[in-house]
Parts: C-alpha cells; structure tokens; sequence
C-alpha cells in the first residue's frame, strides 16, 4: 500500500532533499498533476515495479517517436481539461444529474479532443499497454457539430429542429433594427446637425438640447437628461416600430434560450450516458502523463530504473541531485557516491564537513525516488522497498527561494512539547523503533545522541545498533563522530575519506594566505566511503583547524594527544 | 492629446481609474467604437466584480454570496468579438457565444469562460477574481487567430500579473477621472500621482544612488519604516505595488530614489467634466506636460 508522505515520510523527504527532484517531476495534465501532488512513497514491489515498466514503455514510445510528435503530444496533454461531471459512484454524483452548461459541454468536447490527439499520436504498443483506446466516437461526433475548430463549442443550430428558423428570425428582426437605428442616426445629422457616429449619446448645452425635446428624428425620438449645470446628455431613442421589433427580438431570445437548453439538456445526457467510459480515458491519460514524465525526467538526468529485491543496499556512481547542483554553483567538483552495504545496518565515521551527513542523505534520496516511483540518477541502484521510511537528526530545510533563511529543528512526529535537544533525540528514536517493528523499515540516524556526552553517547549508540540487528526487515544507516561505537557482528562499518592531507600539507608548506586555504578546505575534501578498518588514525578535525589558523603549537599539541588516545576502538573522545 | 483607434490596436490596453464611476466602462465601450469603426474585432474584460455606473453601461445585477448584488457590464458586442463571462451571464449574452477556453477552477459566479460572439448582442462581462486567472484569460484571447487588440476594464492594482504578457505590444494603461468641483482637489492629487509613478526611472536604465533597497510586495507606510536608514535608493516590483500617498511619495523622493523593476506604459488621462470647464480644469491641474497627457471627455462628444 503506498503510504501518504505528509503524514509518515516527511522529514525523511525534506532531509533527503527530495522535493527538489519531485519539483522536475512534470506530469502535464490536471489528473497527472493531481497525483504527483499525493507524493505517494509505495512500499509494494509490485506496484512500483509495474510503475517503472510503465515508464520504460513511455520511454520507448518517446524515443520511436519524431520530436514534432512529441511536441504536439506535450501540446495535447496541457491542454486537457477536468471532466466537469463527478466520477460516476464516487457518491457525489448520486441522484439526477442536472443539464450541463455551454461551458461544462465545452470542456468534454475540449476533453475529447485532446485525448484523441494523444491516443493517436501514441505508437500501439504504448495505446495498448496505456489502455487509451477511443470508443466515444458518437458522443465526439454529437460534440464535433458545435463548434468551429475541434476544441470550440457552442449550440449549433443542427442541435434542436426548431433553432434555425428562429436564429433566422432573430438575424431578421437584428437586421431591421440596425437599419432603423442607422436611419435615426442619419436623419440626426441631416436635420439636426447631431453626428452621433459610434455613440450612444451626446453631450449638448441645455439650450440646444431643450430644443429637441419631444423631437421627432425619422421614426425615433430624442431623450433629454441633465448631465450637469449647463449641459445634457441627449440619445435617440427607438420608434414604435423599433420598439415592437425589439420586443420581438426580446421574446425569440427568450424562445431561443429554451430551446437552446433542449439542446443541451440532450447533449448532457449523451455525456452522462458516456460518463464513465470518459473517466475511463482520464484514468488512462494520467497513467501515460505520469509515466511519460518519469521517462522524460530519467533521460534528461541520466536516471537508472531501480533493481528492488536486493538483500543489499548498492550504488553506483549515484549523483546526490540538490548537491551536484550547489556544487556546479560553487564551481565545486562534485564526487558521486558508490558504496555496497550488505548488512542490516551501517555506521559512517567521518570529521566534520567530512561529508557523512551528505552521504546518508544521498543514499536517502536514492531509497525514496525509488520508492516514489522515479528512476534513480546513478549507474546503478539496487535496494528493496521499505514500508516505513524514517529520518532521526536535526533538520535543516533549504531556504526556498523568498521563503526567507533556512530553518534548522530536530525531525520526526509525535508530541515534543517540553524536551530538551536529547529529550527530543530520544523520542524520535522510540517512534522510529515502533514504526519499524511490525515490518521492518528504512532508518537514517544522523549524529543520534550527539546531544549528551561522548561516553554516554557510545553506549546509547552501541545499545541501539544492538537492538536493531534484532528487528527483521530493517535497515539502519548511522551516521557519527563517536569513534568508541561497539563492533558488532553484523555491523558494516564506514568512514568518510575526508580531507586530502597530501594537499592540506602542500597549503600549509606553501605559506598559502589563511583566507585562500580556509576557501579551499571543501576542495580538499574527497567524499568517498571507505571502510572504517582503512582509517590513517590521523584527526581531520585538528587537520582542518590548523587549516582554519588554529596556532601551530595548539595543532600539534592536539594531534599528539589524540594519537596517545589510541587509534579506532580505543578512541573514547569526540574527534572534533 | 485625441484618443484614436491606433492608440488601443494590437496591444492590451488596461483602463483604470482612481475610484468606482470614473468612467472606465464608458471610455471601455467609446474604445470599442473607435475599434470597430476601424474594421478590428476587439476582445474586451473586466476584473473584479463591479463596473462603474456611466449612463452609457447599463448594468445586470445578480444575488452574489450573501445576498449581495454585484453588478457587471453589459456591453454591446459585434460578430468575432471577444469577451470573458461566467456561465450563468452566456445563456443571456444573446450573442450566441462560442465558447474558445474555460479558465481554471469555478468562482462563486460559476465557470469563468473566454468566448466569441456569433451574432451581435450584448456581453455581460464578469471579471476573474484572481490575478492569474486575468492573465489566462488574456493569453487564451490573444492566440494566433483570435484577438491582437484587448481592452481591460478595472482598477489599476490588479495590472501587475499581466504586464510581462508576451506576443503584443507592451500592455499601457490609460487613467480615467471624472471630476466636478466638489471632487477636484482629489482628483487633481490623483492624477499627479499616477503622473509621478508612470515617470518613475527603471531599475537598470542609469546608475541608482547606493546602497539600493529592494523591496518586494507592497511598498506602504509601514513597509517603509522597515527600509534602512542607510539605504539611498528603493526599487519595487512596478508602480502598482507603491501604496503611499502624495505626501508621503514627496517625502521619500526628497531624500531618496524611487524606481522599478518594471515598467509600464501609461497612455494618458481621460477626463469627464461636470460643472467644470476644459479651461479651469486645465488652470487647476497647472502642468503643461500633465496637460499633454490629457483627453478631454471624448466619449461624451460635447457639441457646441
């Protein structure tokens, strides 16, 4: 069952960044964009299994397709309207439906169109496997009367027997009466001096237009009313003949108004009578929309369909999208992420701006695009779908653009009123443990327990690697600077290369200026997984603040006594 | 200044005015005339929900939410001509409309549709209630095909979203004011005040004083108060995002710049007088080059 992410996954969502890749995500249609809108993450293999073949069909669709074929398909799929009529048995459509409006007739045959032009624009294979097959051909023909181009509407003539003697009428009596208006206002310049042209009225000094009162102009009349102190405004004002021709005119658009409702009271009954067969072609429209925005956004990032089924968490050469793109902002190199975590739970030591809370977000990213149904931007990716998917650590959400500075809380659900920074740890940890009982899950923990002291925290940290070896199902990713974490049987151990000490050393000889070696710390740094065995025993943390000018004789000092403090396990101290 | 057809064709052109019966619905249908005389077949729209109430525009009147009656032009229309209704209103246009596109969602006066007339008649005009919806409505009447002249009856705050429209001519605005001695005064700050807004400088077009303020939304009294002492110049969206009155406009251009980020065209004053001669009006207002951008109650064809 695919789980609602507002309710569950959402701090797992905006720690991972996801959104900004879900905003690339561009179904077309009103129904495509309703669903991306749910942000459904599935947990069911099948399910998303079937999303990406469905997406692998639109690709191969696209890919047989010219790009003049494409466009117009794009085209097509924007201008698709809502049905205007409740899904029939979704209750709101219960009891009599009432006679659709021109506007509401207007958007079926709007509707129609559209869908037509995609489902015959679609190559078979991608008709067939879609389901957009077209057997409303009736209805289109009714709605193809009223209109003069295939999208326009309105209540042609050929829709009631009785419209086109009327609308003859009525263009009669408008002809005879634009005559008679015309006459009047030719007889006012003639015998008047009144050029009234395009005007309904004038404005004339009150001598003058007195001097019209119950004056005749042709079969017309003038009507005198005081505009201000000196002046009036006088109109020509229609004749008895005129007058009974619009009344005339009044009663056959009254006759036309009921007969034009006839007509549409007829065609709504076609559409009702068609109405599921049309939500029907919705349904399969917004499969392809969907599926087609998942094709086009995997080939323009260079996206790869997931292998679900994995008993390890693997990937390739995955590109963590939100950073890449801050990088080639920051004329950053960027390095993508490849690492292979057979067990169940994974703990990354690295210093800080070591990049191990990047990489859990990445690996993050990677587990919930998959799960969201998109293809993943790596050479490869192979998981399993998790039922519950959850973020413990502190959450620092990206400033959207406008949306002022960013925002930094600890993440997850329930009630937190009250607690300290570890109350609030702790609690997180309890509901991430609750969730991910009945049937396992997806658990990122970044620095946890790094709110009390270090001894406490390795003990916390260690006791809780413990526990979650024994719940079937999950998998857990720690992150941490706690070097004094237990080895545990079952435990993958990592660690972030961290900075480039050959390069760090050439700064620190060259006499490079302070302010220049402090902006090129993050270039320094290489962002790859190493395992937690391949550690140098060196600090980064006293690396990096000799780089940021911390005092020769205080660097030195640190390094000394923090290799007298031994190197992995023995380590008991924060690195930093 | 005289306003012909050439003034309004091939561009949108937004008529506005500094309260409700100014006129703009009576220089909205003197507009059409001019076009149609030159063989155009505008499309015409309001925004928002009332009109004003000229002689020439008759009203329909219909219970709104709560029992109110909002009122919306009805305005003669010609065969191709353009114009955006509500359901309801299209079964009474009595111009056997087509309808060409429908605008996103429903509003409390039903789907809010852009359609073409079939047969002379009269539309009645209902105006989006959303910005956007606006300028929907006036990209569907300007596709290839339809319409290149627009006309746009309604206040002048509701411009913004549709200034950058692409395809025509940039949109301008025209200000209308009807003015009788009781109202001069105000009317007169009024129009000095637009005038001042339309000849604001453009962010980009010379070099601003430094350091420059930008600021984003409305520029009102309070807003103000939050700009930094420090800050020389003040740039904002575009003139309809500037909330301060005369006096307060003076105050802050004495000490600093005022620009935008934005600008629009603005195409003149059209001015009805009652009880008020061209000559007093003109003495009143007291700036030859305000003067230039005066039309003198076109609309009304006084005859000597």
């Amino acid at each position: 069952m695919p789980e609602l992410l507002a309710s569950c996954a959402r701090p797992a969502w905006d720690f991972a960044r996801v959104e900004e890749l879900w905003a690339r995500f561009s179904p077309l249609t009103p129904y495509g964009r309703d669903e991306k809108e749910r942000r459904l993450v599935y947990a069911d293999r099948s399910a998303l299994e079937e999303l990406y073949d469905l997406a692998e069909e639109a690709a191969r669709d696209l890919a047989a397709s010219s790009q003049a074929s494409r466009d117009r398909v794009t085209y097509h799929l924007r201008r698709v309207p809502r049905l205007p009529f409740p899904r029939p048995g979704s209750g709101e459509a219960d009891g009599e439906r009432p006679s659709l409006e021109l506007i509401e007739v207007f958007q079926v045959k709007k509707f129609l169109a559209n869908y037509r032009a995609v489902a015959g624009l679609c190559g078979e294979a991608a008709r067939s496997r879609f389901g957009l097959g077209f057997r409303a051909a009736e209805l289109a023909a009714l709605l193809d009367r009223g209109g003069s181009d295939p999208e326009t509407f309105f209540v042609a003539d050929s829709y009631h027997p009785g419209l086109p003697a009327l609308r003859a009428e009525i263009a009669s009596v408008d002809e005879e009466l634009r005559r008679s208006r015309a006459a009047a206002k030719s007889a006012a310049l003639a015998e008047r001096g009144l050029d009234f042209g395009f005007r309904d009225f004038l404005v004339l000094p009150h001598e003058r237009a007195s001097g019209l009162l119950d004056c005749a102009c042709g079969e017309a009349r003038f009507s005198v009313e005081a505009y201000d102190g000196s002046s009036c405004v006088v109109r020509l004002q229609d004749g008895p003949a005129s007058l009974l021709l619009a009344e005339r005119r009044d009663e056959l658009a009254a006759r036309e108004r009921e007969l034009e409702a006839e007509a549409l009271a007829g065609i709504s009954e076609a559409i009702g009578a068609a109405a599921a067969e049309l939500y029907g072609y919705a349904d399969a429209l917004r499969e392809y929309d969907l599926a087609r925005a998942r094709a086009l956004l995997a080939a323009e990032l260079g996206c790869v369909r997931p292998e679900l089924g994995s008993p390890s968490l693997a990937v390739e050469g995955g590109r963590f999208l939100p950073l890449e793109g801050d990088c080639l902002r920051l004329s950053l190199a960027y390095a993508p992420l490849t690492v292979e975590i057979g067990e169940s739970a994974a703990v990354l030591f690295g210093s800080n701006m070591g990049g191990k809370t990047v990489a859990l977000q990445s690996l993050l990213f990677f587990q919930l695009a998959a799960q969201a149904g998109l293809f993943v931007p790596a050479r490869r990716f192979a998981t399993a779908p998790y039922p519950v998917l959850r973020y413990v650590g502190e959450l620092r959400v990206p400033a959207a653009p406008g949306s002022g500075p960013a925002g930094a809380a600890p993440a997850g659900e329930g009630p937190r009123e009250g607690l300290s920074g570890f109350g609030f740890e702790i609690r997180a940890f309890v509901e991430a443990w609750e969730a991910a009982r009945p049937g396992g899950a997806f658990l990122v923990f970044d620095e946890f327990a790094r709110t009390t002291s270090s001894a406490e925290a390795e003990a916390i940290l260690s006791a809780a690697l413990g526990g979650l070896l024994g719940l079937p199902g999950a998998r857990a990713l720690f992150s941490t600077h706690f070097r004094g974490v237990a080895r545990l049987p079952g435990v993958r151990y990592l660690r972030m290369r961290g900075l480039d000490r050959d390069e760090a050393a050439r700064s620190m000889l060259s006499g490079e200026p302070a302010a220049e070696r402090i902006r090129r710390i993050n270039r320094m740094m290489r962002y790859e997984i190493l395992e937690a065995e391949e550690d140098s025993g060196d600090s980064d943390a006293i690396a990096i603040a000799s780089l940021l000018g911390l005092d020769e004789g205080v660097s030195r000092a640190a390094a000394e006594r923090y290799a007298a403090r031994g190197r992995l396990g023995d380590a008991r101290g924060k690195e930093t | 200044m005289t306003l012909a057809a050439a003034d309004f064709s091939g561009r949108v052109t937004f008529i506005t005015g500094p309260e409700k019966g100014s006129g703009k619905t009576t220089l909205l249908n003197y507009a059409l005339g001019l076009l149609r005389e030159a063989g155009e077949a505008p499309a015409f729209l309001g925004i928002g929900l009332e009109g004003d109430g000229a002689a020439a525009a008759p009203f329909r009147r219909s219970a709104g939410p709560g029992g109110a009656a909002p009122r919306f032009p009805l305005v003669s229309c010609r065969p191709g001509e353009l114009f955006l209704s509500a359901g309801p209103y299209l079964r009474d246009s009595s111009c056997l409309p087509e309808v060409l596109e429908s605008l996103p969602g429903s509003t409390a006066l039903g789907r809010l549709a852009v359609v073409r007339a079939r047969r002379a008649g009269r539309a009645v005009l209902v105006g989006a209630e959303r910005n956007e919806h606006t300028a929907l409505a006036i990209a569907a009447m300007l596709e290839p095909g339809r319409a290149r002249t627009i006309l746009v009856d309604g206040a002048i705050n509701r411009i913004t979203q549709i200034s950058s429209l692409p395809g025509s001519a940039p949109p301008r605005f025209l200000f209308a004011v009807r003015a009788s001695p009781g109202d001069l005064g105000r009317n007169l700050r009024a129009m000095a005040r637009v005038y001042g807004l339309s000849r604001l400088p453009l962010e980009g077009s010379g070099p601003l004083p430094e350091p420059v303020c930008r600021v984003e939304g409305p520029l009102t009294a309070a807003t103000l108060a939050r700009v930094p002492a420090e800050a020389r110049s003040l740039v904002v969206e575009d003139l309809t995002k500037v909330f301060l009155d005369e006096r307060e406009l003076a105050a802050l251009r004495r000490d600093r710049v005022l620009a935008l980020r934005r600008g629009l065209e603005f195409g003149g004053f059209v001015v009805s007088l009652r009880d008020l001669s061209p000559s007093r009006f003109s003495r009143e207002l007291g700036d030859p080059a305000l003067e230039e951008l005066v039309a003198y109650g076109p609309f009304e064809a006084r005859v000597a």
